[in-house]
């Protein structure tokens, strides 16, 4: 998926003459391209003025706010799910660091933090971290443990084998940075020389899985 | 039908409250944010459907189903794409063209597009400059241009269908709806800048 296949198509998407596979296929690439998004967004803009324009208003009838409500019910219980496991991971992870900072004179080595660059960088360093939020149902929890001046990035997902990809955000550029590889319970990249991200997202077959602003 | 016979009648307007609070929740996904959208664009959204599938039942489901997908892949929306309406506006109508494609009960309606049957649509006649701008830049549109907008908007042709109905090949056909698109974006732009 290219911007220039997604421009071409834009006026088509908003105008509501692409197929729905075609418009789920540009989903996939607007969720990580700002610029294309903006470019939908003006074609967007005037097909909903001329919506406005050309469309006789009828109430909707009340049981219908009943249902909508009920769609982002699941995801609630996902939340508090997701929260919990999170914290149960963040603690796991956590223990992991300070067992590895006392018994590397045994040269332990453990599956989730894969290399001794890695446990060096981690182990070493301040960093940060931030659970990435679900956007679609099933989604694994993840997190990215990074450098303050977002340098490295250590990307942690719950789940093993993760067929996802991890892509990160520079404005309005992106980069694949491929496969977490799959450990024991958990699937982990690490990425030495990140330049920098502003943002990360998993992305799946489906499109985004989880995303996150790295602050 | 041409869009110069466009026939004028008086409705109203979603309320445009909260919008930019509305889109970032949105965006965030903050559980919340759904209903509060679909609380602030429900009319909107509702006619939307209801205009292009012609039932109550299946309007219905067709502005849930849209919003399931939305809210449940909801990777595509961001603030900068721009305004939730139209982003919201623009998916419910076309889950309910693809709907209306791909159902067989609606084959007449496919048919009735093809013909030049004359149809009565209705526009907003408010004082309201983007809208003035955009029905003016419609008007000024080349007949060939104004054309296949009218054939994609109102008669929800496909681009491959309007190439077949016009006997223009397809890239022409692309070419006019972008020259369309781009004049119509630019009136909008002018208003706003």
């Amino acid at each position: 998926m290219t911007h220039d296949y997604t421009l071409e198509r834009r006026d088509a998407y908003a105008l509501g003459t692409l197929s729905r596979a075609e418009r789920n296929h540009l989903d996939e690439h607007l969720a990580v391209c700002a610029s294309c998004s903006r470019a939908i967004g003006e074609a967007e803009r005037v097909v909903c003025e001329m919506i406005e324009m050309t469309t006789p208003l009828v109430n909707a009838p009340a049981t219908l706010e009943s249902r909508i409500k009920r769609i982002a019910e699941p995801q609630r219980s996902k939340l508090a799910l997701w929260r919990a496991r999170s914290s149960a991971m963040w603690g796991a992870l956590a223990a992991a660091v300070i067992l590895t900072l006392g018994l590397t004179t045994m040269h332990f080595r453990q599956e989730t933090l894969r290399s001794d660059a890695v446990l060096a960088t981690i182990a070493t360093s301040h960093f940060k971290h931030v659970s990435l939020t679900s956007r679609a149902i099933g989604a694994p929890p993840a997190k990215v443990l990074y450098a303050p001046d977002r340098s490295w990035i250590y990307l942690i997902v719950d789940a093993a084998p993760c067929e996802c990809h991890l892509i990160a955000v520079y404005g309005d550029r992106v980069r694949d940075f491929g496969a977490p590889e799959e450990n024991d319970l958990t699937s982990t990249l690490f990425i030495k020389d990140a330049g920098k991200p502003t943002s990360v997202r998993l992305v799946g077959n489906s499109g985004v899985l989880a995303d996150g602003d790295l602050k | 039908m041409t869009l110069h016979s466009i026939g004028q009648s008086r409705i109203k307007t979603s309320s445009e409250i909260e919008d930019a609070s509305i889109a970032r929740d949105f965006s965030e996904r903050r559980p919340e944010a759904l209903a509060a959208a679909y609380r602030a664009y429900s009319q909107l959204l509702y006619s939307i459907a209801r205009n292009v599938l012609g039932n109550d039942e299946d309007a219905e489901d067709c502005v849930h189903d849209a919003l399931t997908r939305v809210w449940r892949h909801g990777f595509s929306y961001r603030t900068e794409r721009g305004t939730l309406k139209s982003y919201l506006s623009v998916c419910v109508r076309n889950e309910a063209i693809s709907r209306r494609r791909s159902d067989t009960r609606h084959s007449q309606i496919e048919r009735d597009a093809f013909l030049d049957t004359p149809q009565s649509y209705e526009i907003e006649v408010v004082d309201h400059a983007q809208r003035a701008s955009l029905r003016q830049a419609l008007e000024s549109l080349p007949d060939e241009q104004r054309q296949v907008i009218e054939l994609s908007y109102f008669r929800n042709l496909t681009q491959t269908q309007i190439s077949d109905r016009l006997g223009v090949p397809l890239g022409t056909i692309k070419s006019r709806v972008g020259l369309a698109m781009q004049r119509l974006k630019n009136a909008l732009r002018a208003v706003s800048a």
